[in-house]
């Protein structure tokens, strides 16, 4: 009897190489100020997308950076237009409702209600967040191949506003009890709409498959909220402080275990052509590993990044004012004002290549080698599919800065 | 010369099927031959063959130049490196003065979009909606923000701040009186003085006026004084305070929206809505000076005091660092000649000398 096929997830790319990648384009986008972020990012994913080789073949981005910079440009125009318009006629419609609803302040808690109107503008965010994440996973899907055959999703980025904004009201309804039924919901319909050549992919489960997964958050805010309770209603300091600090911990934890286990669920629930179908086992604990092991890095490079400025300073001689004996006239305050701001942009840069090297990478290479492949032999024969072109790439995830880690 | 013959993995761009080929380069036929068995699937021109760059794994991948079923070769790291050799144009960029004239242009349309929107769709939208806000939902606006604004100066928010010793309070309801007279400015105007020593004074939404401890202190003259109230009633009747707040909203979501990010954008942000926001104060500014300075005139009251106002901003700030298309106030010398252009002629002080004395001990 024949072995079923299949293949074993690889990742090859390594922690050195990234980082030093996302450094350098980095700092490009900083002299360029800003411009080349669109090739930064591009350069970025074609080395992520190029370190998945299942079966020895690697994936492939090929997308490019004036696409992006020429779809960012489009969605700025029609974000200008749409944001400028609908932010000043809700900040109207929040003056008039709230302004009427409290006559005058008499508390903190109405003067916070009113600042909290001014906050209303935000709503006219959500379908523009919703739409530009369909937009970008669809580019992301149309520039992505394997074997030379290109993945495509559907058109269909205005029902799935319809679609996300029906299931942030129910989220909200519920007090997010109903968070992993939206999680699920948002993600079948995409994948539902996602293609791999003339291939189509298929979200099986149910509505119900993600409420195990979600069951830590759940506990976490019951753990913070009883434990607050408790502490104020025993007039115990110390509990209400143990249960914050340990609350968060615990929150932090479940959502890498939400994180982890909806992948899990959701990749082994999967399939693709009616064929080919997928298990995927990925640990809380290592991502959980990956994650202590930014946070020290982080610190170690906030560490070494005061102690450069000193020495930067005993070498040159240039005050930063780190000695409290600072020169209060204009031009000394202006000079440690800008280099102020290029020490801390500098430090982002770096925080976020270490964000890069030792969590977005790293969870995402555990994913890929804890995920197998069935059945895959029906993989070659699958036909190719036509270009999808479109104007605005993800630029309008770009403008909006949702694009995620890649 | 001898062929090179090298061992590769090729997909054709028709199918995700794998196949495994010899790729056959011969001196002097320009063409690169990827052979299955004894059939040649294809042949590429050496010059139009390009590679994937920051690529992670060790294999090097080529495809060709237009090619639009998208077909690969993938190749080890041993063998690719005898095919570059021959490969004059692996890494050229294609870059055509299309793609240049693409870039230039639609950054040129962008830019006049964003350009249009914020300087003129905006504030014109402003002014408009401004009108839909009900009165006493502005004077709600407004003590809203006076609060916030009591809360962030003083320790408190509790409306502690007001000055009311009662023969200064009506010194300077007089004084109002006088550079009022009987103009209607759409408000109900409410003037107050606060306890704080900084030198300046404010309109609110909903028509209201703050003049600040320092400023009345500061100040020689009663003249003086009016000249600063003059202005500020001056931006109540034309509305600023509410449009600014609804400008504000429209556009300054705009331009971090769209340039903010982790990285130089952040800059760019900063000092355009700073320049943004400078460019609309200036000319308020300039409109609510004109405004005042016919109030004063109307009133029979000299300009000469707000002349002197201005020197001594100049004096106690200078004309500051900024030039004056950064700076959110025109230039104080050429406001201060301006206002000593005026005639003076026929004029009284604004208020009489026990009402100013008054005035000064508002805050006692």
């Amino acid at each position: 009897m024949e072995t079923p096929s299949q293949i074993i997830g690889r990742y090859v790319g390594e922690r050195g190489e990234i980082f030093w990648l996302s450094l350098k384009t980095s700092m490009l986008a900083l002299i360029t100020l800003g411009v080349y972020r669109f090739w930064a990012r591009t350069r970025i994913r074609r080395y992520i997308w190029s370190s998945a080789v299942p079966d020895g073949d690697p994936f492939e981005y090929t997308g490019n950076g004036l696409e992006k910079f020429l779809g960012f440009l489009v969605a700025v125009v029609v974000l200008a237009i749409y944001l400028g318009i609908t932010q000043l006629l809700l900040q109207v419609f929040g003056f008039n409702l709230f302004g009427t609803i409290f006559k005058e302040p008499t508390n903190d808690f109405e003067a916070l209600a009113q600042v909290g109107a001014t906050y209303f503008v935000l709503i006219a965010l959500a379908p523009v967040i919703l739409f530009a994440q369909y937009r970008a996973r669809r580019y992301m899907a149309s520039r992505t191949r394997w074997r030379g055959v290109r993945f495509a999703m559907d058109k269909a980025a205005w029902r799935y506003v319809l679609h996300g904004l029906l299931w942030l009201l129910i989220t909200v309804l519920t007090l997010g009890i109903a968070w992993p039924v939206m999680s699920y919901k948002l993600e079948k319909f995409m994948t539902d709409r996602t293609w791999y050549g003339q291939a189509k992919l298929h979200q099986g489960g149910n509505w119900k498959m993600l409420f195990g997964a979600f069951k830590h958050v759940y506990f976490s805010i019951l753990f913070l909220v009883g434990g607050i309770a408790l502490g104020v209603w025993a007039e115990a300091p110390a509990l209400a402080i143990i249960s914050i600090i340990g609350g968060y911990v615990y929150m932090f934890v479940a959502f890498v275990y939400y994180g982890a286990q909806k992948y899990n669920r959701l990749t082994s629930a999967k399939v693709l052509d009616g064929e080919v179908t997928f298990t995927a086992q990925a640990r809380t604990g290592r991502i959980v590993q990956s994650y202590l092991a930014f946070f020290g890095m982080a610190v170690l490079a906030l560490i070494g990044s005061i102690i450069a400025l000193y020495i930067v300073q005993a070498i040159s001689g240039f005050d930063f004012g780190l000695n409290n004996q600072f020169d209060l006239s204009p031009v000394a305050m202006a000079q440690a004002g800008v280099a102020a701001l290029i020490w801390y942009l500098l430090l982002l840069i770096l925080w976020a290549a270490l964000s890069v090297a030792f969590v977005s990478q790293p969870v995402l290479a555990h994913k890929i080698s804890e995920t197998t492949v069935h059945n895959s032999d029906h993989l070659a024969s699958i036909q190719q599919r036509d270009k999808d072109d479109f104007a605005d790439a993800d630029g309008f995830a770009d403008a909006l800065d949702i694009g995620g880690a890649f | 010369m001898q062929p090179i013959v090298v061992q590769a993995s090729y997909f054709d761009g028709l199918t995700a099927k794998r196949h495994a080929v010899e790729v056959i380069v011969e001196a002097g036929t320009g063409v690169l031959t990827i052979r299955s068995g004894a059939e040649d699937l294809v042949h590429w021109p050496l010059e139009e063959v390009r590679r994937l760059r920051d690529v992670a794994h060790n294999e090097m991948t080529f495809w060709r130049k237009g090619d639009e079923a998208a077909a690969r070769l993938l190749v080890h790291p041993g063998d690719a490196s005898k095919l570059v050799v021959v490969l004059p144009n692996l890494d050229s960029r294609d870059m055509t003065r299309a793609k240049w004239g693409k870039i230039v242009g639609w950054t040129t349309g962008a830019l006049a979009a964003i350009y249009a929107m914020v300087f003129w769709i905006v504030p014109a939208l402003a002014v408009q909606m401004a009108g839909f806000i009900k009165p006493e939902t502005e004077a709600s606006i407004g003590r809203a923000a006076l609060h916030q604004i009591e809360g962030m100066m003083t320790s408190d928010s509790d409306g502690g701040w007001f000055c009311d010793n009662p023969e200064g309070v009506q010194a300077l309801n007089r004084m109002v009186g006088r550079v009022l007279g009987d103009q209607d400015i759409g408000y109900d105007l409410q003037v107050r003085a606060v306890d704080h020593p900084m030198l300046n004074a404010f309109a609110l939404p909903g028509g209201q006026v703050i003049l600040m401890r320092g400023l009345i202190e500061q100040a020689n003259t009663a003249d003086q004084v009016a000249g600063v109230l003059a202005h500020e009633i001056a931006h109540v009747a034309h509305r600023h305070p509410i449009e600014g707040a609804l400008r504000t909203a429209g556009s300054a979501g705009i331009i971090s929206l769209l340039l903010g990010d982790a990285s130089g954008g952040t800059l760019i942000a900063f000092v355009s809505e700073s320049l943004v926001n400078a460019s609309y104060t200036r000319s308020a500014e300039e409109e609510a000076d004109t405004s005042a300075l016919k109030y004063l005139q109307d009133a029979g009251v000299s300009s000469q005091g707000f002349a002197n106002f201005f020197d001594k901003l100049v004096e106690e700030y200078g004309e500051g660092m900024l030039p004056a298309w950064a700076s959110t106030h025109p230039p104080s010398a050429a406001r201060a000649d301006q206002a000593r252009a005026q005639k003076t002629a026929g004029t009284t002080p604004v208020i009489n000398d026990a009402d100013w004395q008054a005035l000064k001990k508002i805050c006692d």
